[in-house]
């Protein structure tokens, strides 16, 4: 049978010669940097490559809205017309946020289904929770089958979505679930992750089965961008750093 | 005192152990001492698993056997296996090879016919299947146990007892998909519920490993309601109970922090990783480990198909203080500590056997052997000298624990206070008459230290006992994490022979040294002569001896020696990256190998003998053989850095047959000190948590690790000249795990 696992294209070259060939196909990768490094770019063609390659893609975009993703990469004149959005960008809900936990939690399990299918109607149904974005997911996984996803970002998730639950066993569980849920799916997943406190450790990081690295560094008067696979299952990889450029090509790892 | 049945029982534990190392993959090691591996082989009893000699006489009070990590460096710097039945923790940051490591664990005991069970937190075992097909005939028969929570449901669902719907199958029945969530039930993970299954697991198939991939993701996911912590210790409590060897990963980002479980586990190796100049180090060291001896230093590694080929000859060194002055200030202060250390090893010994005749023991074996070493040495044949006081030293230490044994009450009647004297006695008893003959032979700087006697406290006992001491007050902690730079280096010193596995306590390297004692194996068979911390026992008032004191053993000799030799390089010398004095001593052919093993010896017996053995230091082709050392290194990257330490080395104390004509070691560059990296004595030495009444093998690399420092003095130290040659992990495409 299967011997060896099927690889995933990231849509850059130099990318997947650095994780061996790919993704493998149908597990959790988390994509580490801080904010501009190149996350969401990243994230973006790789789901570019499956548009490429006539697949249903899926963008969970809670850090900026997809207008602004959108927009952004116009300049690169990247078309990501063919993208499924999930949009679950938290609406504006300055007081709201501060809102009795318990009372969001309960509504959660009624309503979340609709939760953002309503969204910008009422204002309590602003509130994106991680449940909601699981069950949005699972009620859209169960007409089509998304092959690729990306989550960005799950730290958004963690500090908005997540805000309601003060429970850290919890908040864990549900990222577990989510991320479950998805390599049950088969799915190839990416998740961006902004660094956290050095030292603490992220469920994500424990669940995904492999880690691309971002980071900046001064080279004299300029910065380089550069990229990094820190760990990766069952596939032997490229410890090393790489610089990358983003650019109307998309992204290139030299 | 029936000598005979105690050699007896030690002999057939010696076999026993050898089963520790059992038969791996060709080129696992890729040629990393590999002959450690290849002789303990030829002891035969290899397939017998260890556990059945467990279940015959674990109970029985003797010390615990080892049980192999599957990883054969692994075994050797836990100086013979984990002790049975007992859980360890392995910790690293992701990616670093934790679960191949486990994997490897589990799949040692499939080959040696026992059931063993992984039980799964992180990665679907459909997965685990997938990425590492490398052990796959092996794997197959691993058991696994899908501890993975379902797919959480929001709406109400009813909640399954774990153990009530799944249960643990052979890999060769996991199939490729993942599994699924069921539509209508989901099974919600809680450590107590795993705990149930467990036991349920274990009773229905006795289980002799356990691995639990990963105990962050049990804390994580699996302990809601429950205090993290608490939950860890119970955690552990339940696995010490069920007396089955175990293994847990866990994922640490952060080096140092004390967790419930790190204080609990009964050992921990850890695995790190830096990031050095756009490349990845990867290193493993043994933090803990309770109730032996291990070596101290951290290694670096690559992750191959079959699991970690770890480099032995190498270590990694953080270094802490980061300047060069702050470096060579240490290194001075621990030559200055080192004479002092080697001497009271021979003081001890005395004290010992003056002891031992005491309480009317027959000492007269070990009579026999202080009374060849006399002769030895007499002679100038300091090797000789060397081994046979090592044999003397294992036989007290080996008659004091049995008669430790035979007495009702733990403590002597007669407190040795003989031990007490740190002080040099050395014309002290008439039963050791035989041993002062070294005197008038003490090279300089031994006499020297007789003047100054009771050294403080820095380093005096004996390097033998090194192990069961607790690890010395370094100037720089071995492990002060601090932030690179990273240091690689080169200890051209033997790793610890892990001849102790299992050794109970009577391992005497008598039986086996005394039938062929010049043979070129009797240098490894005396060498590893377990020293038992029951001698330690019997003399309680030995001053600590702190675990770089192996590497101190030697050294206050050979600071002089190899300097003259120094100062005459091999007019042939090429440059050091040029296979000159690169790791030539194995491949250079049988002389060569033969050699180092009685380099090994000699550093085996460092703790009696340092002062013999440390005289006349001759200079040898081991260290400067003209072959093209970087061979035998398979794939890490040869460096200057490394041959030239390892061209320092002086292994042999005798002239060895020279395979390329003897030539001086090109030691005129003298580069790295070896521990400049601030790693501190006991990055040399070992040290062990606990002093249970284990064997513990010599320290081994005394002798070979002692030259390296001796450079120090006569110049500034070089601590990292080019720190990432030695890069094994290099660019080279390293492979993944969990």
């Amino acid at each position: 049978m299967m011997e060896t696992a099927p690889r995933v294209s990231t849509g850059i070259v130099g990318l997947d010669r650095m994780l061996g060939g790919g993704l493998i196909a149908g597990r959790p990768y988390l994509v580490t940097g801080a904010t501009g490094s190149g996350k969401t770019l990243l994230g973006l063609s790789f789901l570019m490559e499956g548009i490429r390659r006539g697949e249903d893609v899926l963008l969970v975009a809670v850090d900026e809205p997809p207008s602004e993703i959108l927009e952004n990469v116009r300049s690169f004149g990247w078309d990501l017309s063919k993208i499924r959005t999930l949009d679950a960008n938290p609406g504006q809900r300055a007081i709201k946020r501060l809102g009795d936990v318990q009372e969001i939690r309960a509504l959660a399990d009624l309503r979340s289904m609709a939760e953002i299918s309503t969204e910008g109607k009422k204002g309590v149904d602003e509130d994106v929770s991680l449940q909601s974005i699981h069950l949005k997911l699972r009620q859209q996984m169960a007409t089509g089958h998304f092959t690729r996803v990306l989550l960005d970002s799950i730290t958004s998730i963690r500090r908005f979505a997540l805000k309601m639950s003060k429970d850290p066993q919890a908040e864990r569980t549900e990222i577990q679930s989510l991320l479950r849920f998805l390599s049950e799916r088969e799915t190839t997943a990416l998740v961006t992750a902004s660094p956290g406190n050095p030292g603490s450790l992220t469920p994500e990081e424990i669940l995904t089965r492999g880690e691309i690295h971002l980071s900046r560094r001064w080279d004299g008067d300029r910065s380089v961008s550069q990229i990094r696979v820190v760990r990766m299952r069952g596939s032997a990889h490229d410890p090393g750093r790489r610089p990358f450029t983003i650019g109307a090509q998309g992204v290139i790892v030299g | 005192m029936e000598l005979i049945p105690v050699l007896n029982s030690a002999a057939r534990a010696a076999t026993g152990t050898a089963a520790v190392f059992g038969p791996r993959p060709k080129n696992y090691l890729k040629g990393t001492t590999i002959f450690l591996t290849g002789e303990r082989r030829r002891g035969g009893a290899r397939d017998r698993p260890m556990v059945s000699r467990t279940a015959q006489n674990g109970e029985a009070g003797g010390p615990e056997p080892r049980v192999s990590s599957g990883n054969g460096n692994l075994d050797i710097m836990l100086y013979g296996g984990f002790v049975a039945r007992r859980p360890y923790l392995l910790v690293g940051p992701g990616g670093t090879g934790k679960s191949k490591l486990a994997l490897g664990f589990l799949c040692e005991g499939v080959r040696r016919g026992e059931k063993v069970l992984l039980v799964t937190l992180e990665e679907p075992p459909n997965e685990i299947r997938s990425n590492h097909r490398g052990l796959s005939p092996l794997l197959d028969q691993v058991y696994v146990f899908d501890a993975i929570p379902d797919v959480m449901r929001y709406e109400r669902a009813p909640f399954k007892d774990i153990a009530a719907v799944r249960h643990a199958v052979p890999f060769s029945e996991v199939p490729y998909e993942i599994r699924k969530t069921p539509e209508l039930t989901s099974v919600e993970v809680t450590f107590t519920a795993l705990e149930q299954t467990l036991k349920m697991e274990i009773t229905r198939r006795n289980y002799t490993r356990l691995v639990i991939d990963s105990l962050t993701a049990l804390q994580y996911f699996c302990m809601k309601g429950v205090d993290e912590v608490g939950g860890a210790q119970t955690f552990l409590r339940f696995l010490s109970d069920l007396r089955v060897t175990t293994v847990l990963t866990v994922e640490s980002p952060i080096e140092e922090s004390e967790t419930a479980e790190r204080l609990l586990a009964r050992g921990e190796v850890r695995l790190s990783r830096w990031e050095v100049d756009d490349r990845t180090i990867q290193a493993i060291g043994v933090e803990k480990f309770r109730g032996s001896a291990h070596d101290i230093r951290r290694h670096p590694y690559r992750i191959g198909p079959v699991g970690l080929d770890i480099d032995l000859e190498t270590t990694v060194s953080r270094d802490p203080a980061g300047t060069g002055s702050a470096r060579s200030e240490q290194a001075k202060e621990r030559a200055r500590n080192r004479p002092a250390s080697s001497l009271p090893d021979v003081v001890a010994l005395i004290a010992a056997v003056r002891d031992l005749v005491e309480v009317g023991v027959d000492v007269s074996s070990a009579q026999a052997e202080v009374d060849r070493a006399a002769a030895a040495t007499e002679s100038g044949r300091t090797a000789a000298a060397g081994r046979h006081l090592l044999r003397a030293r294992g036989i007290v230490s080996q008659l004091a624990l049995e008669w430790e044994r035979t007495r009702e009450s733990p403590q002597p009647p007669a407190p040795p206070a003989a031990f007490r004297s740190a002080e040099p006695k050395l014309e002290a008893p008439a039963t050791t008459a035989a041993i002062p003959p070294p005197a008038p032979k003490l090279p300089a700087w031994l006499q020297e230290t007789t003047a100054v006697p009771a050294e403080p406290a820095p380093a005096p006992a004996p390097s033998a006992r090194g192990p069961a001491v607790a690890p010395p007050p370094a100037p720089t902690k071995p492990r002060s994490f601090s932030l690179p730079p990273v240091t690689l280096r080169r200890t051209a010193s033997r790793p610890p022979l892990p001849s102790a596995p299992a050794a109970p306590p009577g391992l005497v390297a008598l039986p086996r040294g005394a039938s062929s004692p010049e043979s070129p194996l009797a240098g490894t068979a005396a060498g590893p002569a377990p020293l038992s911390v029951g001698l330690l026992l019997v003399t309680p008032s030995v001053t600590p001896h702190e675990a770089g004191a192996p590497d101190g053993m030697t050294a206050g000799a050979p600071v002089a020696p190899p300097a003259t030799r120094i100062e005459n390089p091999t007019p042939a010398a090429p440059s050091p990256v040029g296979g000159l004095g690169t790791t030539g001593p194995i491949e250079s052919g049988r002389a060569a190998r033969r050699a180092r093993r009685r380099g090994t010896s000699r550093k085996a017996f460092a703790g009696a003998a340092g002062g013999f053995a440390a005289a006349p230091v001759t200079p040898t082709p081991v260290g400067v053989p003209g072959g093209d050392g970087a061979v035998r290194d398979g794939p890490i990257p040869e460096s200057p850095v490394r041959s030239d330490v390892a061209a320092l080395v002086p292994v042999p104390v005798e002239p060895v047959p020279p395979s390329n004509g003897p030539r001086p070691t090109p030691t005129s560059d003298a580069p790295d000190v070896p521990n400049a990296g601030g790693a501190g004595p006991a990055e040399d030495g070992t040290a062990t948590s606990d002093a249970i009444p284990i064997v513990v093998p010599p320290v081994p690399e005394v002798s070979e690790g002692a030259p390296a420092p001796t450079p120090v003095p006569k110049g500034p130290s070089v601590a990292s000249p080019a720190p990432t040659d030695t890069q094994p992990a290099a660019d080279a495409p390293a492979e993944g795990s969990g």
